[in-house]
């Protein structure tokens, strides 16, 4: 923890900050309503924003939109990504969610097990591992539910 | 919308000009509402039909900048607003407000 701190209150870390926010807060803007949906018009709105902001007042009023960006735009996408895993869900046939599930279970316990090889090898620490194996099962999971959107416009192209 | 410190202080901006176009960055200042609280209000506002949204007139823009997004209140959002502000008045929570709307 302190070491945290330690590296968060350090000479190169508030210079990068201030490089970040004080000289291209219009980059750094840019990059942060890249979090609303590509439709919503707030991306605009904000950049457009940023030219009335005075000067000096641009790093600060920047680095407030990071609030904006994470809990309106996120929630945005979060919103849209479970609408559409739950349309997903309800398309699917009692067999799909099956095949599914099981393929779910099979790949996480490969996941687990060489994570859990891999972690000892490498000597990981206990929240260093736990994190990396949270990561690879979220891409994991996003994989799967990838796979079987494909498989299944695919049988849909060929029931066509 | 639930009435909070920030609602009471946003309507009292909105409805300082009640038929004129408000921008983004102006009305925090006015109101004195950061913008991570004001933006996601106003998009609220939007979704009741409290506000309309436009975007600036490009031919009328001097300087060097791209067109902003402007607010404006309907009729709906002045009587809502409006009495939001009265419901505030008499509530005690609210005391301490710096009411500029008469």
């Amino acid at each position: 923890m302190t070491e945290l701190f330690e590296a968060v209150a350090s000479w190169p870390t508030l210079l990068l900050v201030l490089l970040v926010f004080g000289f291209a807060p219009g980059f750094v803007l840019r990059l942060l309503v890249l979090a609303y949906p590509r439709s919503d018009p707030r991306r605009r709105e904000l950049i457009s924003e940023l030219y009335t902001v005075p000067r000096i007042q641009r790093p600060l009023w920047v680095a407030e939109q990071l609030e904006v960006a994470l809990f309106e735009g996120l929630a945005h996408r979060a919103s849209a990504a479970i609408r559409s895993f739950n349309r997903q869900r309800r398309a699917l046939t009692q067999t799909d969610k099956r095949a599914v599930r099981r393929g779910t279970m099979i790949r996480m316990t490969v996941v687990w097990a060489v994570g859990g090889i891999v972690g000892g090898i490498l000597d990981w620490g206990t929240t260093v591992g736990l994190g990396a194996m949270v990561v690879a099962e979220t891409v994991l999971l996003a994989g799967v539910l990838l796979t079987e959107r494909r498989r299944r416009s695919a049988r849909a192209r060929r029931r066509f | 919308m639930r009435k909070t410190h920030a609602l009471v202080q946003v309507a009292m901006a909105l409805l300082e000009d009640p038929t004129g176009k408000h921008w983004g960055y102006e009305l925090s200042k006015q109101a004195g509402v950061r913008s991570g609280v004001m933006y996601p209000m106003l998009t609220r506002m939007l979704d009741e039909g409290w506000l309309t949204d436009g975007w600036e007139d490009e031919a009328t823009i001097r300087e060097k900048r791209p067109a902003r997004r402007y607010y404006e209140l309907t009729d709906k959002g002045r009587l809502q607003l409006g009495a939001v502000l009265q419901e505030a008045r008499s509530d005690a929570r609210f005391r301490g407000l710096n009411w500029r709307f008469a």
